[in-house]
């Protein structure tokens, strides 16, 4: 589904990525664990598309596509998804009606049909429960006055809508307690699938008591500098990044 | 730019200042017995006409407003229309319910005694009431707006008629509909007259709105006079529709009483030139008045704000908010001044002018300034100008929305917020569908906000 190969990218400049690997298979989780400043948050948001992230080089496929290639909203509607780190607050804007215009963009572009009001709001409800997500919260204008839980489970439903083919999940623990933490990542479990590949990235391995990867990567200075299976993420727990030396010891100048 | 080529086009803007300055005296003397009081104002204004003539362009209060396009016209003053003109110009225009509805065309008021009966609002033209009950206005005409430049000189010097509504306590709130409507006849020149007086306890609420064929060379000058006695509250809501006519010059003055409440609500959609003045001087002790403005200024167009805010007593307060949305070239002006006098303890002053630019080439001139002499106050302003949040853009675009939807979206929902102060729904309703009108895919973003 995903390869990314030996991918380099500048952020104002500097290099954050520098040959990073990763190949990515449909149905699996895959976990990208690392310290601050290790490039986690570049990754996510170079796949995503957002502005500012410069590919020098390497590449990424997505389905045999390159990905680098597609605006935001494209990727969007070929079933890319992330979900964010700091979900932006839009007072002006409907949750759901923002939502429906989104899940329509996705299905139009997939040769679905789009789904009317009461379609939409019925699919709408049941994923709601499926992520606790408060129906009133949904109602509201875009996050605005939301906690940061209600905002990562707010991403966690928007993705159950949108149906992603690969979601990213950017420290979608941050800033949670361990029982919004619990919720969120029960309503990521729910959306595993076979047809689903996800990457969970994160600092810390709680995230992944609960949703428990297939493969577990560890990125050090913009690349990956060791794989595993799930075993790994305790590993790191135990004993920290420093073993991977001096790349772990400072964030890339 | 080198001298020549920079003094050449103001030659040329000082020859039809001129010019207009001599038709302007030309017609200033009149024919005919007026009350005292309007011939004393009509001196005024000839005087500062011949001392000071109409702004230049190094005049603070216009440096930002070109005149060119507005003074190189030769303008005819505006004639009545027929009355079945005058029917189908009202039938073309906005319909609110429950309001009492009068009509200006060019400046002049047509149909005004058939619509109007109410017990406690009264609207007659300004030409019957100087004629019959010249006493009943005398306080008020030319007392509340100064002279301050050429324009309302213009306007007090060569006003032939207008309007004069008058809103009696202890009732409940009545609506008058004023339609300003123009007619494609040549170039015109409209300078009509508005008082209004709030009378103690009263409640108001006056909308005015556009109706008409342009675009076409209209000149409209206009001066409103609005008295809010103690205890009144009036509710001011202006729509300007987008170039028409092609030119408009607004002043409106408010002088308010202890304990009243003035709201002013303008929504500028656009123009070749959009000039609108507003003067609240809060005289009476909790006086209070709330001030919010949209404005959207695209290619070719000038729309400019000059708010003026007095607390000339204690314990008043005043809110402003003014939005502005700018594209393609268009300029736009905000230039809010809030005066503190001396002893005018426990004032409260906000000002708030907020700018979206969705064009680089697009300017806007924002000049928040206060003025306080007085002690024990609470001011505050703030002026912004920015572009779409790159943030909100790329993460609606995150969910698969466009570039051009999410752009809408962002810029609908920042007009929206003044938009709602409307409180009525139909003007809330037209107002959405103008703000939506002028947006690519903007009829979409309407029902996603």
């Amino acid at each position: 589904m995903l390869e990314i190969e030996n991918l380099h990218v500048n952020v104002a400049g500097k290099e954050i990525l520098r040959g990073l690997d990763l190949s990515v298979k449909a149905g699996e989780v895959h976990a990208v664990m690392g310290p601050n400043g290790s490039g986690k948050s570049t990754l996510a948001n170079v796949l995503a598309g957002r502005d500012g992230y410069e590919v020098t080089r390497g590449a990424v496929r997505y389905f045999g596509k390159d990905l680098l290639a597609m605006a935001p909203e494209v990727r969007a509607r070929e079933g890319v998804f992330l979900a964010f780190q700091y979900p932006v607050e839009i007072a002006g804007v409907s949750n759901l009606y923002f939502l429906k215009a989104g899940v329509n963009a996705v299905r139009r572009h997939r040769g679905e049909p789009e789904l009317d009001a009461m379609d939409f709001m019925k699919l709408a409800r049941q994923r709601m429960k499926l992520v606790e997500l408060e129906p009133k919260l949904a109602e509201r204008p875009l996050n605005s006055g939301f906690s940061g839980g209600e905002k990562k489970r707010n991403e966690i439903f928007q993705m159950a809508m949108l149906e992603p083919r690969l979601a990213v999940l950017d420290e979608t623990d941050s800033g949670l307690d361990i029982d919004a933490l619990r919720s969120v990542a029960s309503g990521v479990n729910a959306l595993r699938s076979p047809d689903r590949a996800m990457i969970v990235i994160t600092h810390y391995q709680r995230l992944l008591d609960h949703i428990v990867p297939d493969r577990v990567h560890v990125l050090v200075g913009g690349a990956i500098v060791e794989s595993g299976d799930k075993t790994l993420s305790g590993k790191l727990e135990d004993e920290g990044y420093a073993r991977f030396g001096e790349r772990a010891g400072a964030a890339p100048q | 730019m080198t001298g020549d080529v920079a003094t050449s086009p103001r030659r040329d803007a000082t020859a039809a200042t001129d010019a207009l300055l001599a038709e302007t005296l030309k017609a200033a003397v009149r024919a005919g017995a007026e009350p005292d009081f309007v011939a004393a104002l009509r001196a005024r204004a000839r005087a500062v006409l011949e001392t000071a003539g109409f702004p230049k362009p190094k005049d603070e209060a216009w440096r930002f407003t070109p005149l060119g396009s507005v003074l190189r016209v030769g303008y005819r003053p505006a004639k009545a229309v027929s009355d079945g003109k005058a029917i189908a110009l009202q039938q073309a225009a906005l319909s609110l319910p429950g309001a009492s509805r009068v009509l200006l065309v060019n400046g002049i008021p047509h149909l005004v005694g058939g619509t109007c009966a109410g017990a406690s609002v009264e609207v007659g033209t300004l030409a019957d009431v100087l004629s019959t009950s010249p006493a009943s206005v005398a306080p008020c005409l030319g007392n509340i707006a100064p002279l301050g430049d050429g324009f309302a000189a213009q306007n007090a010097a060569l006003f032939t008629d207008g309007l004069v509504i008058v809103a009696k306590g202890g009732a409940a709130e009545q609506t008058v509909h004023v339609v300003r409507a123009s007619t494609s006849d040549g170039p015109t020149l409209s300078t009509p007259r508005l008082l209004v007086i709030a009378e103690r306890g009263s409640a108001l609420r006056l909308v005015e709105t556009d109706v008409g064929d342009g675009p076409l060379q209209h000149l409209e000058n206009s001066v409103t006079e609005i008295a809010v006695g103690d205890g009144a509250r009036v509710t001011h809501i202006r729509v300007g529709e987008r170039a028409r006519p092609a030119a408009r010059v607004a002043q409106i003055a408010v002088r308010q009483g202890r304990g009243s409440r003035y709201e002013s609500r303008v929504f500028a959609l656009g123009g070749a030139l959009e000039r609108h003045e507003l003067r609240v001087l809060l005289d009476g002790d909790g006086a209070e008045c709330s001030l919010d403005g949209l404005y959207l200024s695209g290619e070719g167009e000038l729309v400019a704000h000059h708010t003026l805010v007095d607390h000339a007593v204690p314990g008043c307060t005043s809110r402003q908010r003014y939005k502005g949305i700018l594209d393609g070239d268009g300029v736009a002006v905000f230039d809010g001044t809030v005066i503190v006098r001396r002893g005018a303890v426990r004032t409260a002053a906000h000002q708030e002018n907020r700018n979206l630019l969705l064009s680089g080439n697009a300017v806007i001139h924002a000049k928040p300034h206060l003025e306080i002499d007085a002690d024990d106050v609470k001011c505050s302003h703030g002026a912004t100008v920015g572009r779409l949040d790159p943030n909100e853009l790329f993460y609606l675009r995150s969910r698969g929305l466009d570039l051009a939807l999410a752009r809408s979206l962002l810029t609908y929902s920042f007009a929206r917020e003044v938009v709602r102060a409307v409180d009525d729904p139909v003007l809330e309703r037209i107002l959405e569908d103008r703000v939506a009108a002028r947006l690519p895919d903007g009829l979409l973003a309407k029902e996603l906000a």
